[in-house]
C-alpha cells in the first residue's frame, strides 16, 4: 500500500500518497544491451582481484581492527568529529508542520536526488495557496528512519504538487585574485643593464 | 578540477575550472564501545551458486529447488562467498557462464508505458564541454522563479577563475545575470541547441547558469537538469 504523507498548514491537514516522478515515466527510458556477435544477451559478471572466480554479486560489510564482522545494527553512526548522530523517524510516521520557508536561492544551491507528486483529495486547495506565497516551505525528509534526513521542497507547478528531495552544496563566493604591486618608476630611472 | 570551454553575454569564449559542489555526508559508524570498524567488500555468491545455475541443476537432477536447498545449501559457494575482495573487473558471460571475448552494445528504448520502442546499435558519445566550439550562452533568460517550477536539477557545479583574466570574465558573467535575476542556458554545439555531456557516453543535461556577486567576489553555478516538473501518464505498473 501506498504511504501516506500528512502535511499541516495553519492547522488544516493535507493528507497525500508520494508517487516518485522519473524520467522513464515521462519520456520512456533506454537501456544499452550487451549481445554475442550471434545476437544472444550475455548477463554481466565480475571477475576477482586475481581473476580467478566469476562473481554474480558483491555487497559492503563492516569488519573490526581484527577482521571480524560487524552486524550493522549493532553500530553506532557518529559524526566526523566522534559525537554520536541521533536517529530521525521516517517522515511518514508522523504529520509535518509546513512553517519553515526556504528562498530561491537556498532551493537552487540544493542538487535534487528524488521528485514525488504528492496525490490527494484537498492538495488542489494547497496547491492554491502555495502557488500564491513568495519562496517555498521545506522540511527534513527520511523515507525510513535514518541518520542524515535530506531536505524536501514543497514546489507547486504545472497544476501539480511536487515534492523536491535534495541534498545541499557548497558552492562560495571566490575572492579577486591578488593583484602584483608595481613600483613606480621616473622617466628619468635608468635602466640597468649591467645587471642583467 | 576540470576545464569547460564557455562564452559569456558578449559571446567572447575562454576555458575557466568547474568543479563539484556536492557536500560529503558525515555519518561514520563505530562499535558500541567506541572501537573503530572498516567497510570491506565482499563476494555475495559467485555463478556457482547462483538462481539460474541451481534451476539448472534442479531440473537435470530432477528435484525440487526447495530439496536441493536444504540438501546442500548450493546457493552458498563455501570457497568463496563472504571473501573480501577489493577491486573487481567486468565482464559478460553467455548463458553457459563462458565469458565472451567479442560484444555486440544495442541501445534499446522504451515507451513509457514499458512497451519496445526501437533497438539501435550503439553509438559511442564523446563529451561536448571542452570541444573546439565553446558552449554557447543561448538569449533563452528565464526568471528564477519560473525555473523552480519548470525543473528539478540535480546536479550543480561551480565556476573557478584560473587567472586575473578569467576572474572579470566570470565576475561580469556573473553581475550581468545578477542585475537580470534570471539564469540563462547554456548550449552545446554551433547554435547551443544540445544538451552537454560530461562525460563519455554520459547523462545528457540542460543546463542553467545563475551568478550573483558579494563586493569583489562572485559565485557562478552551472546547474544541470534532464527532468521537467510534469504529471505524467499513469499506466497501472
Amino acid at each position: 500500500m501506498a504511504r501516506k504523507l500528512k502535511l499541516l498548514l495553519d492547522d488544516v491537514e493535507y493528507e497525500c500518497t508520494v508517487d516518485k516522478l522519473d524520467r522513464g515515466k515521462l519520456y520512456g527510458h533506454k537501456e544499452v544491451s550487451v549481445r554475442a556477435t550471434d545476437h544472444t544477451p550475455l548477463t554481466k559478471a565480475y571477475l576477482d582481484d586475481w581473476g580467478s572466480v566469476l562473481i554474480h554479486s558483491t555487497g559492503m560489510g563492516y569488519i573490526d581492527e581484527g577482521w571480524q564482522w560487524c552486524d550493522r545494527s549493532s553500530l553506532e553512526p557518529v559524526d566526523n568529529l566522534g559525537q554520536p548522530i541521533e536517529q530521525f523517524p521516517s517522515t511518514f510516521d508522523g504529520p509535518v508542520t509546513l512553517q519553515q520557508k526556504a528562498t530561491l536561492d537556498d532551493f537552487f544551491m540544493h542538487e535534487v536526488d528524488s521528485v514525488y507528486i504528492l496525490r490527494g483529495q484537498r492538495i488542489p486547495e494547497l496547491i492554491e495557496i502555495l502557488s500564491q506565497m513568495e519562496g517555498m516551505f521545506v522540511f527534513p525528509f527520511n523515507y525510513r528512519a535514518g541518520h542524515s534526513p535530506k531536505s524536501a521542497f514543497v514546489n507547486p507547478a504545472d497544476d501539480a504538487l511536487f515534492l523536491m528531495v535534495a541534498e545541499p552544496t557548497e558552492a562560495t563566493f571566490l575572492d579577486r585574485p591578488q593583484r602584483f604591486e608595481i613600483e613606480d618608476m621616473d622617466d628619468e630611472d635608468e635602466l640597468d643593464f649591467s645587471m642583467m | 578540477m576540470r576545464a569547460i570551454n564557455l562564452t559569456d553575454h558578449h559571446q567572447r569564449d575562454t576555458h575557466v575550472a568547474f568543479s563539484s559542489v556536492t557536500k560529503g555526508r558525515d555519518v561514520f559508524f563505530r562499535k558500541q564501545g567506541g572501537d573503530k570498524v572498516f567497510s570491506v567488500r565482499v563476494i555475495k555468491n559467485t555463478f556457482q551458486s547462483n538462481l539460474k545455475r541451481i534451476a539448472n541443476r534442479a531440473i537435470s537432477e530432477e528435484k525440487e529447488i526447495e530439496t536441493l536447498l536444504i540438501e546442500g545449501d548450493p546457493e552458498i559457494d563455501f570457497d568463496y562467498s563472504g571473501k573480501t575482495t577489493s577491486s573487481t573487473k567486468t565482464v559478460y558471460v553467455d548463458d553457459e557462464d563462458r565469458i565472451a571475448y567479442h560484444l555486440r552494445f544495442v541501445d534499446v528504448t522504451f515507451d513509457p508505458d514499458g512497451t519496445l520502442r526501437q533497438e539501435s546499435e550503439h553509438v559511442t558519445q564523446p563529451s561536448n564541454i571542452t570541444v573546439e566550439i565553446p558552449l554557447v550562452w543561448t538569449n533563452k533568460y528565464v526568471p528564477l522563479n519560473k525555473l523552480a517550477r519548470m525543473l528539478a536539477f540535480s546536479k550543480v557545479y561551480q565556476l573557478h577563475h584560473v587567472n586575473g583574466l578569467t576572474y572579470d570574465f566570470l565576475f561580469q558573467a556573473a553581475r550581468h545575470l545578477q542585475d537580470k535575476r534570471s539564469a540563462v542556458m547554456i548550449g552545446a554545439g554551433e547554435r547551443g541547441r544540445d544538451p552537454l555531456r560530461f562525460q563519455r557516453d554520459g547523462l545528457n543535461y540542460r543546463a542553467f547558469l545563475m551568478g550573483t556577486t558579494d563586493g569583489d567576489r562572485y559565485r557562478l553555478t552551472l546547474h544541470l537538469s534532464n527532468l521537467e516538473l510534469k504529471e505524467f501518464q499513469q499506466h497501472g505498473h
